[in-house]
């Protein structure tokens, strides 16, 4: 009898294993990012002695978040922070985003712009420093264009009777180009020494201009749609056995295909209206994370979330340190990204055949 | 009755009709088997019944009830559906992707817990493809992979289990264990719809047989029935004979 008892509480530790599988990947993950985060605090190029900054940190604390008004303070609360959390929030939603759309799409090589976000918002930005200097002005532009750009290609699709995600890849890669074109066209036209520097900057992603604020907006939206990503993340393996499967298992594909169109949408034109356009990330992080998790969304996603954070907040550090100018962005992520990527796929590591 | 089909007709995007007018019932426990020649609209007729595409015109009732007023939840907690071969990109342990079949069983933002994870792994079971369950779904043979569609329908825990053409890809041991698999779903109570290239699958487990042609069904009825050297030809314009076996208890068909 015993035995018998022993071999059912055997059986249910087995499946209490099973279902978390990959959890400690996830929290290992998360202290990773916790720990880049506080790392990434120390470096800058104005050097602090690091128990300065710790005792910095502990008033700050007590005091719930009230900034002495020191220039050390001002560094680290005003200049370093916002700017660590906005590398997190980028580098994150990026690669939520990425990973979401590679599921809807059914397709790996798939990154948050398919659908023209970054040409739509390209242009928005270059248009708004072309008649504003206010940051803010730009950042709304940016946002607006975005989503106008994910809007016009999801409405293109709409009119065409085919399968609805074929025709909003081909939608997403018309809208880009015209925005892309649009772009170019406002370069043209705007003036070589003053403007045109601030565009191409832009479009080659930065983080040294945000400011607290900046996140206020922002971060909102990045979080909510990242929620509900996650949220939804085992129902988003069902709509990735493609349209016919995931309606046999009675999922209403076209409210999936929307909410998630919705949610990765807001979070990558949100992400990069404070930081400019970043490549790769949302590529190359869910292909990492999905070696690590496995292809499951229900793991994959959150993944995502805390190994995206992190590695955007290495380039970000990089970029700030590495030399006497501040790197562009989106530059040293293609310069780590894409290496790194075609290492994979030598190493056949992918998760996905 | 469990489900009753009236005057089914589809056509893709007001095309000409797949097929047309076609109605036909089924009984608890009761399986059907569509025969009929290649491209005459039987996986679509299938889809149709399993709500992955809409008639054109007519209706489906399942227990009496009008699908087109029930959720699509609803239906695939009754109607189970399993496709011909299935195009998973994403390497899912064929655990995992049994575990999806618990998709209409789920609340919109949960996922499965250690009931559905059990539910899953009966059905793995009863497929008998235990061995293959860490096994990534992308990287097991076309045959496996079938089986493994079968349980993610099983673990559906539908009351009406669609079909189409089950054995197309399987060895001819697991045609057999499959046929055997659908006896005994019948037996405890789940009624089976299945297309079919043999008409044999029909004498196994004496099914009613419907042959599906230009215009519609033939009449259906039990295999003995329905299966005749006339339709045969008919149906596939070729000489077949028809014997009764009696070391096995049942007809079967064969080519001349």
């Amino acid at each position: 009898m015993s035995y018998d008892i022993g071999r059912i509480t055997g059986l249910k530790l087995g499946i209490h294993k099973r279902i978390s599988e990959g959890n400690t990947q996830i929290f290992l993950a998360f202290f990773l990012m916790i720990f880049l985060f506080v790392l990434s605090l120390f470096m800058g190029r104005y050097s602090i002695p690091p128990q300065t900054i710790m005792t910095n940190i502990i008033f700050w604390l007590l005091s719930l978040g009230k900034v002495e008004p020191s220039n050390v303070g001002t560094v680290i609360f005003q200049i370093r922070l916002p700017r660590i959390i906005a590398a997190m929030l980028v580098g994150a939603g990026l690669s939520i985003s990425g990973a979401s759309f590679q599921g809807l799409f059914r397709n790996p090589l798939v990154s948050p712009y398919i659908l023209g976000v970054a040409s739509g918002a390209g242009f928005g930005a270059c248009l708004g420093i072309l008649i504003s200097e206010n940051i803010f002005v730009i950042q709304l532009m940016a946002f607006s264009f975005g989503i106008l750009a994910a809007f016009l290609a999801y409405s293109l699709s709409k009119s065409c009777k085919a399968t609805v995600t074929l025709v909003l890849v081909l939608s997403g890669i018309i809208v880009g180009a015209v925005f892309t074109a649009l772009t170019s066209l406002v370069k043209y036209v705007a003036d070589p020494y003053d403007k045109l520097p601030e565009m191409v900057f832009w479009l080659m992603g930065s983080l040294s201009s945000v400011r607290a604020e900046d996140l206020m907006y922002a971060s909102p939206a990045i979080l909510a749609g990242m929620l509900v990503l996650i949220l939804i993340g085992w129902r988003i393996n069902v709509i990735s056995l493609g349209e016919e499967e995931a309606r046999s298992l009675g999922i209403d594909t076209m409210k999936m295909t929307i909410l998630i169109v919705i949610c990765a949408t807001l979070v990558t034109t949100s992400a990069i209206s404070i930081s400019g356009i970043i490549g790769w990330v949302g590529l190359v992080v869910p292909h990492i994370s999905r070696m690590l998790v496995g292809p499951s969304y229900k793991k994959l996603l959150p993944m995502s979330v805390f190994l995206g954070a992190s590695f955007l907040l290495i380039v970000d550090d990089l970029a700030r340190t590495l030399m006497s100018i501040e790197i562009p962005l989106g530059v040293l992520t293609a310069l780590i990204g894409a290496p790194f990527f075609a290492y994979l796929l030598q190493k056949k590591k992918v998760g996905w055949s | 009755m469990i489900l009753r089909v009236d005057n089914a007709s589809y056509s893709y995007g007001g095309k000409e009709n797949v097929f047309e007018d076609i109605s036909f019932f089924l009984n608890k426990g009761e399986t059907l088997c569509i025969l009929g020649p290649n491209g005459i609209g039987k996986s679509t007729l299938l889809k149709c019944l399993g709500n992955v595409l809409k008639l054109s015109e007519g209706s489906v009732f399942i227990e009496g009830k009008d699908i087109s007023s029930m959720s699509r939840t609803e239906i695939a907690q009754k109607i189970g559906y399993v496709p011909q071969s299935d195009q998973s990109v994403f390497p899912f342990s064929v655990l995992d992707f049994v575990m999806l079949g618990r998709a209409p069983h789920l609340p919109f933002f949960s996922s499965p817990g250690e009931k559905d994870l059990n539910i899953a792994e009966n059905a793995i079971n009863k497929v008998g493809i235990s061995h293959l369950r860490d096994r990534p779904v992308t990287e097991v043979s076309g045959g496996e992979r079938q089986l493994a569609l079968i349980a993610r329908a099983l673990a559906q825990e539908p009351e009406i289990l669609l079909l189409d053409e089950p054995t197309s890809h399987l060895d001819f041991g697991n045609q057999v264990r499959v046929l055997n698999l659908i006896g005994r779903l019948t037996s405890q109570g789940t009624s089976v719809i299945m297309s079919t290239h043999f008409p044999d699958h029909g004498f196994i487990g004496s099914k009613n047989v419907a042959i599906m042609l230009e215009n519609g069904f033939i009449d259906p009825g039990t295999a003995e029935e329905v299966i005749t050297k006339e339709n045969m030809a008919l149906a596939y314009g070729v000489d077949v004979t028809i014997d009764h076996v009696s070391s096995i208890q049942r007809n079967v068909c064969l080519p001349l």
